[in-house]
């Protein structure tokens, strides 16, 4: 790109563009060449027929008078975001073809087989993850039921022994003080469904997490593929 | 409770002026093709308000893919080339309705402000025979 400013405005206007581009991720490389462009030559008008001050003075009047990035591209933005929302539902068909380009082609089917292999064991840990979180969660509410019982009601629990012929439930240490027992069992109880709603909570992020990482590397993959077509 | 009242009437003020603002551009465009900065310029002058200059570009960008603008880039001689917009066939038929109707509001507005009282058109004829068909 030609420079059409003396440096120091050259400087404030390359960062206020910067800014600009940041607003249009999302829209095609063309796209936001284009809208660039645009604004370049508005703020080089702007700048040129303002007479008074510096460079700088000028500079600054010209993108102020010109407004916020977010103004200047609020309509484009809402559109390319809409059509990013439609290009989503082709999101698992880019990954089987990326996988096969990545893997398929240099390593062959068995290459395939491995990121299959990959996904599936990540898919896999999230699924224990989450089940272990939820077994957390009953398993605490219900052993702190179990500790309730045993607190308000200590013979509860001893009928049912006498009632099965053998010892169903046992104190251990605390068999002459089942409310202590009970006392115990509530507290680690909670502690139990405390951390199962800690890791529920906190899948919340790391499912965040992993969708971020996926949408890095299919950025990543994407312009490979777009430096590729330039370069072909 | 003043300030209040006078937020909510900068507010409709803005709503106001961004609805008139497309139309104005269109207006404009409907003159003479334009580039973003001549376009600003054709904009200002007396009962002008005023307008941050980059918030034509979304309503341009708007009426593009809307198929009411194209625009083509033309070398400059003094610095970077210009992107000219200019209003398709279609484009000028909807300006040229929305400014018939908008001659229609400015007349309502006027006429319930106590001013002449407005010729009234077909489409408000057929919406006080619907009242009434209700009303029945």
């Amino acid at each position: 790109m030609n420079n059409h400013f003396p440096p120091a405005a050259e400087k404030i206007i390359s960062d206020y563009l910067e800014k600009l581009r940041a607003l249009l991720k999302g829209m095609s490389e063309t796209d936001q060449q284009e809208i660039l462009a645009e604004i370049r030559s508005h703020v080089y008008e702007s700048f040129t027929s303002d007479g008074e001050g510096d460079e700088i003075d000028r500079a600054l009047r010209a993108l102020k008078r010109l407004g916020e990035p977010a103004e200047v591209v609020s309509s484009r933005v809402g559109a390319s975001v809409t059509r990013l929302g439609k290009k989503k539902k082709s999101i698992l068909y880019i990954l089987a073809g990326s996988l096969i380009v990545i893997f398929a082609a240099p390593l062959g089917m068995g290459g395939l087989g491995l990121a299959a292999g990959l996904l599936a064991c990540l898919a896999g840990l999230l699924v224990v993850y989450f089940a272990t979180a939820v077994v957390f969660v009953v398993s605490g509410f219900l052993c702190a039921l179990i500790g309730l019982i045993t607190i308000i009601s200590p013979d509860f629990f001893l009928e049912i022994n006498r009632w099965a012929g053998e010892a169903v439930f046992q104190f251990g240490p605390f068999q002459n003080h089942p409310q202590v027992a009970g006392l115990l069992t509530l507290i680690i109880a909670m502690m139990l469904a405390a951390l199962g709603l800690l890791m529920l909570w906190s899948g919340k992020h790391i499912w965040r997490g992993l969708r971020f990482v996926f949408h890095l590397i299919l950025g990543k993959i994407r312009s490979l593929f777009s430096r590729g077509y330039k370069a072909g | 409770m003043n300030k209040i009242v006078a937020e909510e009437t900068d507010n409709k003020v803005t709503q106001l002026r961004k609805g008139i603002l497309e139309l104005a551009v269109m207006a404009s465009l409907h003159r003479r093709s334009h580039y973003g900065y001549s376009l600003i310029r054709s904009l200002a002058g007396p009962g002008s308000f005023e307008i941050k200059e980059g918030t034509i570009y979304p309503i341009l960008a708007r009426l593009s893919r809307e198929g009411l603008v194209r625009s083509e880039w033309v070398e400059s001689s003094q610095g970077p080339p210009r992107k000219y917009y200019e209003l398709t066939a279609a484009g000028r038929t909807a300006c040229e309705s929305l400014q018939a109707e908008f001659r229609r509001l400015v007349q309502l507005v006027e006429s319930a402000a106590g001013g002449s009282a407005p010729q009234p058109g077909p489409r408000s004829n057929k919406k006080i025979a619907i009242r009434r068909k209700e009303n029945e």
